[in-house]
């Protein structure tokens, strides 16, 4: 498999089967918003965040919306354009095996540090 | 639940427009320098400063209050444009007060302890008078505050942003203080609600509630200005394994593909 090299701020489908999940981890195929630094781009790893379309969990302390103007989608893409929410409790290691490649799109510079402020306060990082 | 995250969200985005609105003060400052104080955090400073700090506080309690005491959304966002320049002007009265000690310390010092006893405060008494998930919105946005108030310290300690990004620099620094005090101005008017016991409506509160967000904003905003001094170049990929990294890999992908043919036979 080619190397993908996905960097951080990029959308990417990923499945994540039922099977593979307990209680309320996240599964299911959804976009997930890559969040590990790009220094350990030689690892066949990411840290991802899930991204729901769901009106319902929009925008609740850490879940982080991310506007639509603030997605930039490459051309192609199946995702539909639309606002998405990051679920930043739901953060986890994916191996790129998992990942659908190629990457649906990239959100801004201002909404990555957004979701970086949702992820500091699960992770209480100081 | 006791409001609706949906009307919460809308409100959010209308609440970036009426802030751009009502951003009409168009104060020339350039590097993120409000502050989120108290009186007691006017003991940092000498005498002088100190009694203009505490004159201003009294003057944005006014401002807050008449807020706290609005009736409906649309009465409260009509006020909140009408003295939204005076809040702002008053908080860069006390952000120069705190400019003029030089030291950056005592800024963090003050902002962080003001945030503490504010935090505490509506954590203590806010769920009598919002109910317990207001309460925890609240308590995050108080604590993306002060993260991103943490790096506006770091930011004053770094060297300043290359030539190229000042412009950038500039503008980050404005979003972030417009960002910071919007979200202060809403999280000041549920200290006010707690702390004189205002009976607050829901559409009201959903917007305060809206307002406080923006603390989010604020950080994203600053986190950027530190981006901008830390520019880094990352090792090509592929190329850094040693035979520890590999083996160690090799190790966890076993764990996964033992872990998938379990799950494939159990299903």
């Amino acid at each position: 498999m080619p190397n993908p090299n996905p960097q951080r701020g990029e959308i990417y489908w990923i499945d994540v089967p039922r099977r593979h999940t307990v209680g309320s981890e996240q599964y299911k195929r959804r976009p997930w918003l890559v969040v590990s630094t790009n220094a350990i781009g030689y690892l066949p790893i990411v840290i991802g965040v899930p991204l729901s379309f769901e009106v319902q969990k929009k925008n609740r302390t850490f879940r982080i919306a991310i506007l639509a103007t603030d997605i930039i989608l490459e051309p192609g893409a199946t995702l539909d354009p639309g606002e998405l929410v990051a679920l930043t409790e739901q953060v986890r290691v994916l191996s790129t095996e998992r990942m659908e490649f190629p990457r649906q799109g990239r959100i801004t510079e201002t909404a990555l540090y957004a979701v970086e402020a949702g992820l500091a306060y699960v992770l209480d990082i100081q | 639940m006791r409001r609706s995250v949906g009307v919460l969200y809308a409100a959010l985005e209308t609440g970036i427009e009426l802030m751009a609105e009502t951003l009409q003060c168009d104060v020339e400052h350039r590097t993120p320098d409000v502050v989120y104080v108290r009186p007691q955090q006017a003991k940092f400073l000498h005498s002088g400063p100190a009694k203009i700090v505490r004159t201003a506080l009294i003057e944005i309690d006014a401002i807050v209050a008449q807020l706290a005491q609005c009736a409906t959304r649309v009465e409260f966002v009509a006020l909140r444009e009408k003295l939204h320049n005076d809040y702002v002007n008053l908080s860069y009265i006390i952000a120069n007060s705190f400019s003029m000690s030089g030291d950056h310390s005592v800024r963090q010092q003050a902002v962080n302890q003001a945030i503490k006893n504010v935090e505490q405060f509506i954590q203590a008494e806010g769920v009598t008078a919002f109910g317990a998930e207001p309460v925890r919105e609240a308590l995050f946005c108080f604590d993306t505050l002060r993260r991103a108030y943490r790096l506006v310290y770091v930011i004053h300690g770094k060297v300043a942003a290359p030539a190229s990004a000042k412009d950038k620099d500039r503008a980050l620094a404005a979003s972030f203080n417009s960002t910071a005090l919007w979200s202060q101005l809403h999280l000041d008017c549920m200290r006010v609600v707690v702390a004189r016991k205002v009976g607050v409506s829901q559409d009201v509160l959903d917007e305060i509630l809206a307002g406080s967000r923006l603390a989010v904003m604020a950080y994203s905003y600053v986190r950027q200005g530190i981006a901008l001094r830390t520019e880094r170049e990352w090792l090509p990929t592929n190329e850094a394994l040693d035979d520890e990294d590999r083996k160690l890999l090799a190790e966890s992908f076993s764990d996964y593909v033992e872990s998938e043919s379990a799950a494939d036979a159990e299903s």
